[in-house]
């Protein structure tokens, strides 16, 4: 039992480690390859803490990353700031602030409801950043410059380096797993697992579930954000294709492929999907119609995704899995008018 | 902007509200009957919309195109229920959702390797051509007041189909209550598999019969898709009546909101979204 | 006359066209084992429902020690001082004993925005959910998956994760449903340790059971509530017997 608990830290651990030595034995094309990982595994990670350990299943999660990333382009483009951390503190409140509007709306429906308006209002957004000329429309916008941390006259962080970015990411990996870990073993995650598993129960036993979901939505909303900030400093590229529900249920997938509610998992999965697209797009360029498929192949049948096996403890029945969906709470979620 | 403008504005989104309904509709029942996210609607909705270029432009007659074109289209779909669908009934809707985007990421570049990614036009059928005069200066196309009748008329026999037939007594019961259709021993497969034969072909006729005054491209199964998901969730989940009201009301504000507010356009409809289910979390019919 | 712990005045829910419950005005006292009987879809279940504010009603007031608790919602009821088991059990299946018991044992921390403390470090709590779980009896599977349990155990589970939350009033839907003979024995003897320091509300279809456990009996017909009283009043009454205790008696 000991042992199981500690498989998945250790699985992080071990994957930290490797993307931090990797530099050295990998070339300039796979580095970047990483980097883009690393972003997509920050993303993965906070949509996790919604969908793998709350229940959630939201679809307009790239509307928080794309939001503070389309704030950062504006404010380094427009506004001419260069410094990291006030660049960073905008991007995070841009982002905090769509995730609080979109979530005290969503959190007061549940079920296929919430499924449906989280995909509606991020595209919302979408429609915002694409249809408002300040933007810069459909085509997108380049950065102009890069951001860095900067004391008096020395840069401690320059961003337009490849490695200094590089490591910065790993640095913001590493920072928000641990972050999430403490979260989620903390009084606050233990609601977050009765939401998920019995959330009729969990209100019933004294917790206003509302203020929960509204709260773990701004949590990972603030998390997409800095991967959104981190994205668009890396490209140097955002468009409203980084808003486009496609781009969410994309990161959906990830979670799913890499194994949701274990937050190692998301990040083995976006290893698993960018490399599996960089290399069926080299061969073919219907390679849509490839992932297409994996896609469903893996909801076929690998439905606990690649990392699945190694969750502890968890009584996997999928009866008992049955049993709790279906308590009153869950049959009125599903009850319908009449046709 | 005179009377006749207006007219013509109301009557548009009139027809646009129809269009809807039947997307709608087709979305609402095989959520609330088979509690199934078909994320793949719009998907459908596009098929139709090629299959009918395709198929008029290889026939010449738009009505050839529609008779081969839905039963094919139904074919597809009774296909994928059959061998995708069936598996996910008792999953979490996640997977359904996941399921189901990854097969708009497969019709749609199957779509792409059969037909290209650009933009086409379907002809209007000449016995459909032409306009009847509102004004001096203004008129309406005929085959705008035909899409409306047409769907007037499928959604008329839905609601027949739902009030006055066993299937649709069948319908009724298991969009209340999935469990007891199956406690009772009614073949759910087999209502299954006619629902979503149904939704499909809806979202499918919609397509084809929409395609003459909407161009045929590429991303016009997403954007049918979000909005169906508006009129659903505005109407409330499984509730014919809500589809049809919540699509009227959509139809409407879209194209006046095109009118009035150009650059906010998309926003308004989701607005009106959001202040609904501020409103009601449940959308306006749920429930009963 | 004692203030009542719990008052209903003329409560009623209406679903559609039916009445579930009509006019309701009933009368708890602190410290009593107060049994709601009554043939299948009197009522009963609807009742204990807006009692506890899972469903909320159509009219009428609910007052908890003097206040007005109508509009309350469910997490709010539980801080001061209500209770509820579920007629079909409503546990977290995938957790502990333990564990289950634990959300109950937090909510009385202070506040809710704990995001650093690891949970477990939570003395209090801890304590809290141990002492439910010796209350109803499975302190000795703590650590046991709850969904390996056999059915009698988790009824006992269902109880104990209300009780994690300290309530004073509890609200008790069916606790024995489907419990075989031992098993009842068991959960009765849970009952009655438990009425000694508690009020008590409960609906119950096992009839030698309530006799045993109950101090006042009312019953309902059709939404309405036919009679209130004491267990030897409801037994002699001519009226209960009529509507309901012959029903049982013929079954």
């Amino acid at each position: 039992m000991q042992h199981q608990k500690l498989a998945l830290p250790f699985l992080f651990a071990a994957l930290a480690v490797g993307i931090a030595l990797f530099p050295l034995v990998g070339d300039t094309f796979y580095i970047r390859l990483v980097a883009k990982i690393v972003v997509l595994g920050i993303l993965a990670m906070s949509l996790d803490l919604l969908v793998g350990y709350t229940g959630l299943i939201s679809l307009g999660h790239a509307a928080f990353s794309g939001a503070a990333g389309y704030v950062a382009a504006a404010l380094i483009n427009k506004a001419g700031w260069t410094d990291l951390p006030t660049l960073l503190l905008a991007s995070l409140a841009a982002a905090g602030v769509v995730a609080l509007v979109i979530g005290w709306i969503s959190v007061r429906t549940a079920g296929i409801y919430f499924i449906m308006i989280t995909l509606a209002l991020g595209q919302m957004v979408f429609f915002f950043f694409h249809d408002v000329a300040f933007w810069g429309g459909a085509d997108g916008v380049n950065l102009d410059s890069k951001p860095a941390l900067a004391v008096g006259e020395a840069t401690l962080l320059d961003l337009s380096d490849r490695m200094v970015f590089y490591y910065t990411a790993l640095g913001c990996l590493v920072v928000v797993y641990l972050l999430l870990t403490m979260v989620l073993n903390a009084p606050f995650g233990q609601v977050l697992r009765g939401i998920r598993i019995n959330e009729a129960r969990t209100k019933a036993l004294g917790h206003d579930v509302q203020r929960y979901k509204l709260a773990a939505f701004v949590i990972a909303g603030l998390i997409a954000g800095l991967a959104g900030f981190l994205e668009v400093v890396r490209g140097g590229f955002i468009s409203p294709a980084h808003v486009n529900w496609h781009e969410s249920a994309m990161v959906l997938i990830v979670v799913i492929l890499g194994g949701m509610g274990t937050l190692v998992g998301p990040v083995v999965g976006a290893f698993a999907l960018v490399l599996l697209e960089d290399y069926v797009a080299d061969l073919t360029d219907h390679w849509k119609l490839v992932i297409g498929l994996f896609v469903i192949g893996v909801v076929l049948f690998l439905p606990d995704g690649l990392v699945g096996p190694l969750k502890s403890g968890k009584c996997r029945l999928p009866l008992f899995r049955q049993r709790a969906k279906d308590t009153p709470h869950a049959r009125k979620q599903e009850s319908v008018g009449d046709a | 902007m005179d009377a006749a403008y207006y007219l013509i504005q109301i009557l548009n989104g009139v027809q646009y509200g129809f269009l809807l309904f039947l997307v709608a509709s087709g979305l609402t029942l095989i959520f609330g009957i088979m509690g199934i996210v078909n994320l793949a609607h719009g998907a459908f909705y596009m098929v139709g919309a090629y299959l009918a270029f395709w198929l008029e432009s290889v026939t010449g007659s738009f009505l050839l195109a529609l008779l081969i074109g839905v039963p094919v289209s139904v074919a597809l779909g009774l296909a994928i229920e059959r061998y995708g669908f069936t598996h996910l009934y008792r999953r979490d809707h996640l997977y359904q959702v996941l399921f189901t985007f990854g097969l708009i990421l497969v019709l749609g570049e199957v779509r792409a390797i059969l037909w290209g990614n650009d933009v086409h036009g379907v002809n209007v059928p000449s016995a459909l051509a032409g306009s009847i005069p509102l004004t001096e200066t203004q008129s309406y196309p005929i085959y705008r007041l035909f899409i409306s009748l047409a769907c007037l008329a499928t959604a008329a026999g839905l609601v027949g189909l739902i009030r006055y037939t066993k299937l649709g007594m069948m319908i009724r019961a298991g969009a209340s209550n999935r469990e007891m259709v199956q406690v009772l021993g009614l073949d759910v497969n087999r209502l299954f598999m006619v629902v979503f034969g149904m939704g499909v072909g809806l979202a499918a006729f919609a397509g084809m019969i929409a395609s003459p005054v909407n161009s045929v491209h590429p991303g016009m199964g997403d954007h049918i898709l979000i909005i169906s998901f508006v009129v659903v969730v505005i109407g409330g989940v499984g509730s014919i009546k809500g589809a049809f009201w919540g699509a009227m009301l959509i139809g409407l504000a879209d194209t006046f909101g095109a009118v009035f507010l150009p650059e906010a356009a998309g926003v308004v409809v989701y607005a009106l979204m959001a202040l609904v289910l501020v409103w009601r979390p449940r959308g306006l019919f749920a429930g009963g | 006359m004692p203030e009542p712990i719990l008052e209903t005045r003329l409560l009623s829910r209406q679903f559609g066209g039916l009445r579930a419950v009509a006019d309701a005005s009933l009368s708890f006292e602190a410290g009593v084992v107060h049994a709601v009987l009554g043939p299948n879809g009197a009522g009963k279940t609807t009742l204990i429902n807006l009692l506890s504010g899972d469903l909320p009603p159509s009219d009428g007031m609910i007052l908890y020690k003097g206040r007005d608790i109508t509009r309350m919602p469910v997490d709010r009821r539980v801080h001061l001082g209500i209770g509820r088991s579920y007629q079909k059990t409503n546990i977290f299946p995938e957790l502990t004993c333990l564990e289950n018991c634990w959300l109950g044992a937090q909510a009385r921390l202070p506040g809710w925005l704990h995001l650093m403390r690891p949970a477990r470090s939570h003395a209090s709590v801890r304590d809290r959910a141990e002492r439910a779980l010796v209350l109803c009896g499975l302190d000795h599977r703590a650590d046991v998956v709850a969904g390996t349990l056999s059915h009698g155990e988790m009824r006992q589970l269902e109880i104990g994760a209300m009780l994690a939350t300290e309530p004073e009033l509890l609200l008790l839907d069916e606790p024995l449903a489907g419990m075989g003979v031992e098993e009842s024995w068991r959960v009765v003897g849970l009952l009655k340790r438990l009425a000694s320091d508690h009020t008590m509300i409960l609906i119950e279809h096992d009839m030698d059971a309530v006799f045993s456990i109950a101090q006042r009996i009312t019953v309902m017909v059709n939404g309405t509530v036919l009679e209130t009283g004491t267990v030897d009043e409801i037994r002699a009454s001519p009226a209960v017997r009529e509507a309901y205790l012959g029903e049982e008696h013929a079954a």
